[in-house]
């Protein structure tokens, strides 16, 4: 019988089959509910590509391979299996290969979905391979991990227990984090950041991909070479499992030698083997302008919420037509960007209406204090129906916990703006008219407001 | 007694204490070696209590299927004893590692243990012990991400407050008396 004809009963007669909807119901809740995918983006489907799937997939195959392992045992036809001419070795393989088929057949169908949907929807960017290598990689991995469980201790509690183990190991791993120490103005301070541990799960991607993904194939063949240990031991076999072993401590010295350290005291990168590690910003692509008499320019990444922060920065200036020194290009550092599902994502324009009422000089660490200039920002983000945090219900609502901050509305600026909204449309014109240049100069107090 | 010992032997019980031990073992150095923070909470109230309980739901499993249910003595109860002194064995395994290193969780690993049992159990009646584990699992790895404030993770829960230990009461008792009553859906042609 062929590999592949014997592959294809195993797959066709496989617990797996009952995996793949538990495992594309969990992954769809976790991206659905919890994790905010901006279909649109590239990056966030590449990274979510990753991470939604595997920190639950990759146990329930291990768990699952642990269970297929005992299959023959649990059915009474392992005596009569050895009587077949086809080696043990090559039957354990095939049977890992169907059930870890099923648990990869799921991340297919997840990946083809999320895939196509950014695909369909994408201004600028492009998938990236590495996630969803390494998600493949690590699936194999947990298989054969838990398949060599089940062949090495074969009791009915095998196979929760090594599901279970590979689900705290993987979280474990992901949620390992270092504490550093560095001096700051006299005072010891300290900061809590991931550590190179987190390079050894799945659900992160390491800045060194090649070096992960070697270290599941590592992993995988660790497995596989101890599994055919258990049924022939011979000189190739041990070879075979000392460089599986090999391979992977390789890659572990590697993703641990090259993760990068930052020292706030000296501002300097470094990794693990010591080498400074100079950073280079990332080129900002070309970007995408629309609009008028406001223009606002921004990543061709976000361009299919550009219309919308068009209407919203027309309505925001519209006041203010007409006057002289308004501002009427919105871009770069003015534009920000909020991730959120499927219609939720939009560009920000706070920082827009910063520099509608101050120019840059009358600003403090880049943010409005002026309580007249906080006034009126405050107005014009109301009446174009854009939210800023903290906004004036959240000061009314806890006058106490708004800190003193640059750019955050006090109590008196609120009222003010209250008091200049209810204003007519031709008195706040003709307020403006009479009083722009200095607004924007922080030249006024909220006693100069009507 | 002699079908008490029987019993016990059917399901392995032996076998189950002796990981019920070691996962007490391994409670005590997960407690011991990492930070008591909230990120480390969270993941030990995901992990610890989930141990037992699968250990627990794969022990119930019954090698006889019907023949069981032709016996003389209803074995009802005996199920129902085996499975609450696994639990209370694992509770207190819990109990004591939490304790012991002062982890300040105890009453919030015990809560989980009920809760993930009466899930496994439940799944153990409706699938069967071999892959019964899947639902807790699954059930964890949700608990694990999603916000706290959430009902639906109530396993993240602290601290521990009355609704999250309504949910977990509510999966022990369904379980329980799942498995007491029809037993767990196992093919006794397999040996497990």
């Amino acid at each position: 019988m062929t590999a592949s004809r014997l592959l294809w009963i195993e797959f066709r007669r496989n617990a797996g089959i009952w995996f793949v909807l538990p495992i594309l119901a969990v992954a769809w809740y976790l991206l659905d509910s919890t994790w905010v995918w901006t279909p649109f983006l590239w990056s966030d489907t590449n990274e979510l590509l990753q991470k939604s799937l595997i920190l639950f997939a990759g146990p329930a195959l291990a768990g699952l391979a642990a269970w297929m392992a005992g299959r023959d045992r649990h059915r009474g036809v392992d005596d009569l299996l050895q009587t077949t001419p086809l080696p043990e070795t090559r039957r354990c393989v095939v049977l890992l290969s169907a059930t870890a088929l099923w648990a990869i057949l799921a991340y297919v169908i997840f990946a083809a979905y999320m895939l196509g949907r950014t695909a369909r929807l994408a201004t600028w960017g492009r998938p990236s391979l590495w996630p969803i290598l390494i998600v493949l990689a690590a699936l194999v991995a947990y298989g054969a991990w838990g398949f060599l469980a089940g062949s090495l201790f074969r009791s009915r509690f095998t196979a929760p227990l090594a599901a279970i183990v590979a689900f705290g190991v993987e979280a474990g791993f992901e949620n390992s984090s270092s504490v550093t120490s560095f001096n700051s103005g006299g005072s010891v301070q300290t900061v809590q950041t991931s550590n190179w541990l987190n390079a050894l799960t799945p659900d992160s991607l390491s800045p060194f991909p090649h070096w992960q993904f070697l270290l599941y194939v590592g992993l995988t063949a660790t497995a596989l070479a101890a599994l055919a240990l258990i049924y022939r031991r011979d000189v190739w076999r041990i070879g075979a499992l000392l460089l599986a072993i090999g391979l992977t401590a390789g890659s572990v010295v590697m993703l641990w030698g090259n993760s990068r350290h930052y020292n706030p005291a000296t501002n300097v990168v470094t990794n693990n083997f010591g080498q400074v590690i100079h950073v280079s910003a990332p080129v900002q692509p070309e970007p995408v302008c629309a609009g008028t008499p406001v223009t606002v320019c921004t990543n061709p990444a976000w361009k299919p919420v550009l219309a919308k922060a068009v209407t919203q920065a027309n309505e925001l200036v519209q006041p203010l037509l007409g006057l002289r020194g308004v501002p009427l290009r919105a871009e770069r550092d003015d534009v920000g960007f909020s991730g959120g599902r499927n219609s939720g994502a939009y560009l920000n324009l706070s920082r827009y209406a910063d520099q509608l009422v101050a120019d840059d000089a009358s600003m403090s660490k880049g943010y409005v204090h002026n309580e007249a200039q906080l006034a009126v920002r405050r107005w014009l983000l109301d009446r174009a129906g854009i939210t800023a945090r903290p906004s004036c219900a959240d000061v009314a609502a806890n006058p106490g916990d708004i800190p003193d901050i640059p750019g955050w509305p006090t109590a008196a600026s609120c009222a003010a703006s209250d008091r200049f909204a209810q204003l007519s449309p031709e008195m706040q014109h003709d307020w403006l008219a009479a009083h722009y240049a200095d607004l924007r100069a922080g030249k006024l107090t909220l006693a100069d407001l009507p | 007694m002699r079908l008490l010992a029987l019993y016990l032997r059917s399901r392995l019980a032996d076998r189950a204490l002796g990981l019920l031990l070691l996962c007490g073992v391994v409670d005590m150095f997960w407690m011991q070696h990492f930070p008591p923070d909230e990120i480390w909470r969270t993941l030990a109230l995901a992990v610890l209590p989930l141990l037992p309980a699968v250990v627990i739901s794969a022990g119930a499993r019954s090698p006889f299927g019907d023949i069981e249910r032709g016996a003389s003595r209803p074995v009802g109860p005996i199920r129902l004893g085996h499975l609450l002194a696994l639990a209370l064995i694992a509770a207190l395994m819990l109990l004591g590692a939490s304790v012991i290193v002062n982890g300040g969780i105890e009453r919030e690993l015990v809560r989980n243990l009920a809760g993930y049992l009466g899930l496994s159990l439940l799944a153990a009646w409706l699938i069967g012990t071999g892959v019964a584990w899947v639902i807790p699992l699954a059930y964890a790895t949700l608990a694990f991400i999603l916000p706290p404030a959430r009902s639906l993770a109530w396993p993240a829960r602290y601290p521990l407050d009355a609704r999250s230990l309504a949910i977990a009461a509510g999966l022990l008792a369904l379980g329980l008396l799942a498995v007491t009553l029809r037993g767990t859906r196992d093919r006794p042609e397999e040996r497990v």
